[in-house]
């Protein structure tokens, strides 16, 4: 099967990146978002950005960081106090908050970085505690305590079409079009440009709105994806300019034709997601803010446009010079040393960066939430964002998106869930399934065997459920059926063929529960609805935390280029989950 | 200079208690190089089930509480013992090499479960121990002021005599050999015809009964607990083990002491000094204190320099 599925044809990367984020930006907009939904995916998205922050130091330059925690708080704090004391509109305390989370990040690693892995890792838990009880006990006197700070700001900033927000953005989108276009011939360069401006200036008093200004500015940003087009696909001069102008024309008629509509559209969703605030007067210029309302959904785009500019940064990082030093120095520190790498330095400004990324997400989390508060910050979290980094694989940036579905998400959406789905619908069928079908594909049996045996547990699980028509039974089935998977490989180490005993143990296991099922059914179910999932949520959390390193301890999504600087041969991306394997059989 | 001294008596019995955490950190961390985070929650379930043997199965030998005391070590010590056992086997064996992180998840996962399970096993909130145990042991009176209560002679001699039994047993016996051997190299261990996975069973009986043990006790002298005593308690017995170099058995007694005896005479000495709230601070010290002391010695105490790769 794994042969036929190499030989299908493989789409581009970018053809991934572009529906997922088609995914991302549409998600808002479906069925089952609620309000609540919509919240929790921004609650996502900033330990999103905090997982690939924290990628960078654990990751990318392979060093433990269990205080996380700390610089997210940091950042967080910062935000919320100079918003509250000083009245800083809470996007602008962005650099000011990374400054803090990465110069404190160097402050504290700058004496410790010379220490070895686990010594590392356990200053880092120190650090992070510290920080904890600094600001529950209320450190000089700004941290509020135990109780926290209240009444962060939410994102203010100015309206895109009032005068004078328009033109500065064209000048900047000039200078950046002219610094992009340098090597692309006196057309695309000059002539967009002078496109853009045009029409930057047209289509407003076309339509007859200045709201139509955010159109423009679409446009310009789309003149730059037809750029890289024209470019890619070297086409002429006469072409370039056909190309540029038909960009140009169809937004011009776009804003003649339906720039009312669009224009109302846009008052609309203002009045909807933000309050616009009276004029301040900022450099002898009069500036009118919008400020965020508490729904939801404009958090969403603007955490999304952080994740996504991260994204694009640790990619970059990634394959840059640094970030390859910072492979070498995980994979090999002596070696690395020997080739000229300034080992602490590139350590430390792993930790800088990472910190104050952390510290950018704290920004985000403060304008969300509003309350900062110390057990935000505790432990557990800097757990959690290990975990998200090394559940979903270490270094990898895929692996952090699942990670955090697995830490964040997926704990949350099971506060939903009712236990009963145990025994009612289709719940046990779906989990009997998966339970067999990771057997089967974990590689613990192999063969016809492992089919019999898979056959023989579900025969077990449905008999009794289904002769004595008691659904709960179901319950005792899984479980069962759980013991036997566990156990199998065990049996499987001492006796050749454990299938006679596989098959001795459900066949009494069914007659059994044929003989006592009727009473015991009704008892399961009233264990099963008294229990509540959500007492057993971090129990579960860490069970799936043991049970994902067993089966792959390079994470779920694995880095490619783990490995690949010591040797050629690029079998060792294998090597790790087979080792185990073979150790564990 | 009585409060002194009272003071630390106090961190003495205190720091013993660390002490014999620590023991099965550094015992583990000797022979794998894992810091194995669920050991603060197997010693906060020797507590849990001392209290559940002592207020059901032996509540009706109060009356005679060193025999019912007796009788819950020897079951908590199997029982923390066999959990530790059963952890190893499923949790870290298959991970052995995986690489350090890991194990690292692996273990907090398996904490968690372990809290998660004592959460719902006991109740969120406090539990107490039954009242009057051991309540007849004598004082012992030092010089005017200062005075050890029987409860913490009784500590003191147990963590004493735990300690140098598994000093002693680490050194002397040939068990004990084939664990240094195997903290060492476990390939080399093996050539030499002793049983790594064996030996490293037995440690993980060994550091969590002893824990186990401490729980008990902890539960005894304090009288009350709830499921995070684990956590909070197990992270600063690491921190000891730290401190006096991990992986050196007489470096986490001194560990221990150090920082049940610092801890102690901050939270007396904190308002002198001019820190009015000390004891609000009181966790932070044993940070502060490892920090100082690994950039001072970044091996700890007692530890030994060694170059991770040649």
């Amino acid at each position: 099967m794994n042969q036929a599925l190499k030989r299908l044809p493989r789409p581009a990367p970018w053809v991934w990146d572009a529906a997922l984020l088609l995914l991302a930006v549409a998600l808002p907009y479906l069925s089952f978002m609620d309000r609540s939904r919509t919240s929790l995916a921004v609650y996502a998205g900033i330990y999103v950005m905090l997982g690939l922050s924290l990628n960078i130091v654990v990751g990318y330059a392979g060093l433990f960081q269990l205080g996380h925690a700390a610089f997210f708080g940091l950042g967080a704090y910062t935000a919320a106090i100079l918003s509250i004391e000083h009245n800083i509109t809470i996007l602008a305390t962005i650099p000011i908050a990374a400054l803090v989370a990465g110069g404190a990040a160097i402050l504290v690693s700058k004496p410790i970085l010379h220490l070895r892995g686990d010594y590392l890792c356990i200053v880092t838990i120190a650090f992070g505690e510290i920080f904890r009880i600094g600001v529950t006990n209320n450190a000089f006197g700004i941290t509020g305590g135990s109780n926290g700070l209240f009444g962060a700001g939410r994102p203010e900033y100015p309206l895109p079409w009032i005068s004078p927000v328009p033109e500065i953005v064209l000048v900047l989108l000039l200078i950046v079009y002219l610094l992009l276009t340098q090597r692309s011939g006196p057309v695309l360069q000059w002539g967009g440009a002078a496109l853009v401006a045009l029409a930057y200036f047209v289509l407003p008093p076309l339509g007859g709105h200045d709201q139509l200004f955010v159109l423009s500015m679409a446009m310009g940003l789309l003149a730059f994806v037809m750029v890289a087009f024209l470019r890619a696909r070297r086409i002429g001069k006469t072409g370039q300019v056909i190309g540029l102008v038909v960009v140009v024309g169809v937004f011009l008629l776009f804003g003649a034709l339906r720039g009312d509509p669009l224009a109302a559209s846009i008052d609309g969703n203002v009045d909807k997601y933000f309050n616009i605030e009276d004029p301040v007067k900022v450099l002898g210029v009069e500036w009118t803010p919008v400020a965020f309302k508490r729904d939801a959904r404009p958090y969403y785009f603007l955490v999304l446009g952080f994740i996504v500019l991260t994204v694009l940064g640790m990619r970059r990082l990634q394959n840059s010079r640094l970030g390859r030093a910072w492979l070498y120095v995980r994979e090999d520190q002596l070696a690395a040393e020997a080739m000229g790498i300034d080992t602490t330095q590139i350590k430390l400004i792993a930790i800088a960066l990472g910190s104050a990324w952390a510290g950018v997400a704290g920004v985000l989390y403060a304008s969300r939430f509003t309350v900062v508060a110390p057990e935000s910050f505790n432990f557990l979290q800097s757990v959690i964002m290990f975990c998200i980094v090394v559940l979903g694989g270490s270094g990898s940036i895929p692996g952090v998106l699942v990670g955090t579905l697995g830490m964040v998400v997926l704990p949350e959406l099971l506060r939903d869930v009712g236990p009963t789905f145990l025994y009612e619908g289709a719940g046990p069928f779906v989990i009997l399934a998966l339970l067999l079908g990771g057997y089967l594909f974990a590689g613990r049996a192999r063969g016809q065997a492992a089919v019999v045996e898979a056959g023989l547990m579900a025969a077990a699980f449905f008999a009794p459920a289904l002769a004595l028509g008691e659904a709960p039974l179901y319950v005792i089935g899984l479980f069962m059926v759980l013991v036997a998977i566990i156990v199998l490989p065990m049996l499987r180490r001492r006796i050749a063929n454990p299938l006679p005993w596989l098959a001795g143990a459900l066949a009494i296991y069914t007659i059994v529960m044929l003989a006592v099922g009727s009473q015991l059914g009704p008892d399961v179910e009233r264990e099963v609805t008294a229990f509540r999932i959500m007492d057993w949520r971090d129990g579960l959390m860490g069970i799936a935390m043991v049970t994902m390193m067993v089966l792959r301890p390079a994470g779920i999504i694995p880095e490619r280029r783990q490995g690949v600087v010591m040797s050629p041969v690029v079998e060792t991306t294998d090597a790790a989950p087979a080792a185990a394997v073979q150790q564990a059989t | 200079m009585e409060t002194f001294l009272q003071q630390l008596i106090n961190g003495l019995t205190i720091g013993g208690f660390y002490a014999v955490v620590a023991l099965g950190y550094t015992m583990v961390y000797g022979v794998l190089k894992l810091i194995n985070f669920a050991h603060g929650d197997m010693f906060m379930w020797g507590t849990l089930t001392g209290w559940a043997l002592l207020t059901t199965v032996f509540a009706s030998l109060t009356d005679m509480d060193v025999i019912a005391i007796l009788a819950a070590s020897i079951v908590v010590l199997a029982f923390i013992g066999m959990m530790g056992m059963t952890i190893e086997r499923t949790a870290y064996r298959p991970l052995r090499s995986a690489g350090r992180l890991s194990p690292i998840i692996s273990a907090l996962g398996a904490a968690f479960m372990l809290q998660a399970v004592a959460r719902n096993a006991s109740g969120a909130r406090w539990r107490t121990y039954p009242e009057g145990l051991l309540a007849e042991l004598p004082d012992l009176q030092l010089t005017g002021k200062v005075s050890l209560s029987g409860l913490q002679v009784l500590m003191l001699v147990i963590c004493g005599a735990v300690m140098i039994g598994l000093y002693l047993f680490v050194q002397r016996t040939r068990i004990g050999t084939a664990m240094r051997a195997v903290s060492l190299d476990h390939d080399v261990s093996r050539m030499m015809g002793i049983n790594v996975d064996r030996i490293i069973s037995l440690v993980f009986f060994i550091g969590p009964a002893l824990g186990g043990l401490a729980g008990l006790l902890i539960g005894i002298y304090y009288g009350s607990f709830n499921f995070t005593l684990g956590w909070v308690f197990g992270l600063k017995a690491f921190i000891a083990a730290i401190l006096g170099g991990i992986g050196n058995i007489p470096g986490a007694v001194i560990g221990g002491f150090i920082l049940g005896i610092s801890e102690t005479m901050v939270v007396a000495y904190g308002p002198d000094i001019g820190l009015a709230d000390a004891s609000a601070w009181k966790d932070a010290i044993a940070y502060v204190l490892l920090i100082t002391i690994l950039i001072a010695r970044p091996t700890g105490i007692l530890g030994e320099t060694v170059a991770e790769k040649v």
